[in-house]
Formats: structure tokens, C-alpha cells, sequence
């Protein structure tokens, strides 16, 4: 499901049907115009408040991720970017979860970062996720313009499973990341 | 000082930072492309207002519906000036949606960490 032209493809499966797909680069507004898509399909849908925000927020997270931290996204004027990368949502209705899918491409020297990040925060339950997240901001360790990195924490305090990772060596010095959130 | 007014988009929220009235409100979804672009006039102004320049009593109303985690750390380093600032008589409502079973999980964070500031929870 991975997109490997300049576009961003989303779509919503629920139960193996897709009823919701579009294709878009991924900039501030189709970050906007996606979140709201997602919520008003899953608030049709009459999924949970709190499953509905979880989704929400998550989905931001990791589109303001790829924004921000994908090989070859693309510096525009006024300090804004764009960037290439593909998402899905599913949901399983006989566990009542939402599984969003995420693929990029990353410089290789990322790879080892982000499985640093995941690793320190796999086994931890939520009020330990809340401690380090508290740490992160009082010492202001992971600052830098883009984000306080603190997204992998806050996207694990809203998952039910552990954040899922892959990667695929696609050209010299160059990774496929592909994630997997269980909502 | 100068008054802020600044209306709500999107993914930016409306802020009042009425230095007359001793009012700082945030309402609104918050996640802007540049984050910390987008608060660092905003923290410049508080730091201004608590150093010296409070009202009697300072209202703070954060009605924010979502934020990402990049304005988690701008909210904290917020709480933080708030906290070391100095000031009379200060009360912050942390408003929050009551129909969420998660709706509180962001207050519990600030107001445990920042206990001095006696943070209220309001639900709407």
C-alpha cells in the first residue's frame, strides 16, 4: 500500500472494504482536510468519542511526522514543506480496533534513531509513558525546531499495542519505513 | 503592554493575551506546521506579563480540544513561566470535554506537575 510517486494515498477499510480513498501530497492542508475527513467518517460511523480522538490525534502525529522527517520532502517559502508518503486505516470490528499504516522513505541514519526511540518506550505502560513524557519536557532533551520529540510517547499513550516498525533498504542511503498503530 | 488577539483557524486556536483585563485565553484545536514559530511571540508576551506586569488577579482559560505534541512542550514551558512568574491572585481553568472518557488525561498531566498553580478542571 506504500506510494512511491509524489502522492499521499489514504484509505479507510473497514473489515477488508474501503470506503473512503484519495490521493494527496502531504502538506499543512491536507493534514487539515484528512484529520477532519477521518473524523467525520469515523463519527458516522458512530465510533467511540475517545476511539475517534485516539485516531484523530494519532493520524496528525504521524502525518506531521512524515512532514517533517521524510527523505526528499520539500522546503517551500514561509517555512513550510511537503512531502511524500502513503496512509491507511482499517478497522477490525470483532476486536473493535483501528489499524492505521503509515510507509515513507528516510535517510538511513534515521533508522537507528527511531528503533532507539521505540525500543526505550515498548515495554512501558501508561503512567511510566507519562513519566518519561514529563522528563523529555523538563529537560528539554529532544527540542529542536521541528517538534519536541515527544511523538513517539504521545502516539503510544493512545495505542493499545506496542507501535509496530519495519524497514526496507530501497537505494544506498536510503530506508522504506513502514509502521503499524493498533487504535 | 500591547494586547494579542489572534483569531482561530483550523489547526490554530484563538488567543487572547489581554494584559488590561488580566485575561490569557487558548481556544481551539492547536497543531500549526511550525509549532514553536507559532508560540514564541505568544511566550515572549507572558514572560513580559509575569514579570511584573500582572493584574490584580489574571484569569487563564485554556479551552483547547486537541493539540499536538510539539504544543505539549509549548504548553509546558507556559505552566513552567507561569509557575516562577510573579504574581497576585492567579486561577487557570483547564476546560475539558466531559464526554470523552480521555478528557481529563491532559489536565491530570499539567495540574500534577504544576501543582503550585492550583489548575481547575471545568468540564463542558
Amino acid at each position: 500500500m506504500c506510494a512511491t510517486d509524489e502522492k499521499l494515498n489514504i484509505c479507510l477499510i473497514v473489515d477488508d472494504g474501503v470506503i473512503y480513498e484519495f490521493h494527496k501530497t502531504i502538506n499543512e492542508h491536507s493534514i487539515i482536510q484528512t484529520a477532519k475527513s477521518i473524523e467525520e467518517i469515523l463519527t458516522k460511523n458512530n465510533a467511540k468519542a475517545s476511539k475517534i480522538q485516539n485516531v484523530y490525534e494519532i493520524l496528525i502525529e504521524v502525518m506531521q511526522n512524515i512532514l517533517n522527517y521524510s527523505y526528499g520532502n520539500v522546503d517551500l517559502p514561509d517555512n513550510r514543506r511537503e512531502a511524500t508518503g502513503s496512509i491507511s486505516l482499517s478497522y477490525e470490528s470483532d476486536k473493535d480496533i483501528y489499524v492505521l499504516k503509515t510507509c515513507n522513505l528516510v535517510d538511513a541514519d534515521q533508522k537507528e534513531e527511531i528503533q532507539d526511540r521505540l525500543y526505550q518506550i515498548q515495554d512501558l505502560d501508561d503512567r511510566q509513558l507519562r513519566k518519561l513524557a514529563r522528563q523529555k519536557m523538563r529537560s528539554r532533551e529532544d527540542n529542536h525546531e521541528k517538534g519536541a520529540g515527544l511523538g513517539f510517547i504521545t502516539i503510544a499513550r493512545k495505542c493499545s499495542e506496542p507501535i509496530s516498525v519495519k524497514f526496507v533498504a530501497v537505494d544506498n542511503g536510503i530506508e522504506q519505513v513502514l509502521f503499524k498503530f493498533i487504535i | 503592554m500591547e494586547n494579542i488577539f489572534i483569531e482561530q483557524t483550523e489547526n490554530s486556536p484563538k488567543i487572547i493575551l489581554d494584559a488590561d483585563n488580566g485575561l490569557i485565553e487558548f481556544e481551539g484545536k492547536c497543531y500549526p506546521e511550525n509549532t514553536f514559530d507559532f508560540f514564541e511571540p505568544l511566550v515572549d508576551w507572558l514572560e513580559q506579563y509575569f514579570d511584573g506586569n500582572t493584574k490584580e488577579k489574571t484569569v487563564v482559560n485554556m479551552k483547547l480540544t486537541y493539540f499536538n505534541s510539539a504544543t505539549t512542550q509549548s504548553l509546558f514551558d507556559i505552566f513552567d513561566l507561569m509557575q516562577d512568574g510573579d504574581y497576585n491572585d492567579l486561577e487557570i481553568n483547564w476546560f475539558y470535554d466531559s464526554d470523552n472518557e480521555n478528557g481529563l488525561e491532559d489536565f491530570e498531566d499539567y495540574s500534577d506537575e504544576f501543582e503550585e498553580l492550583n489548575i481547575k478542571a471545568v468540564a463542558f
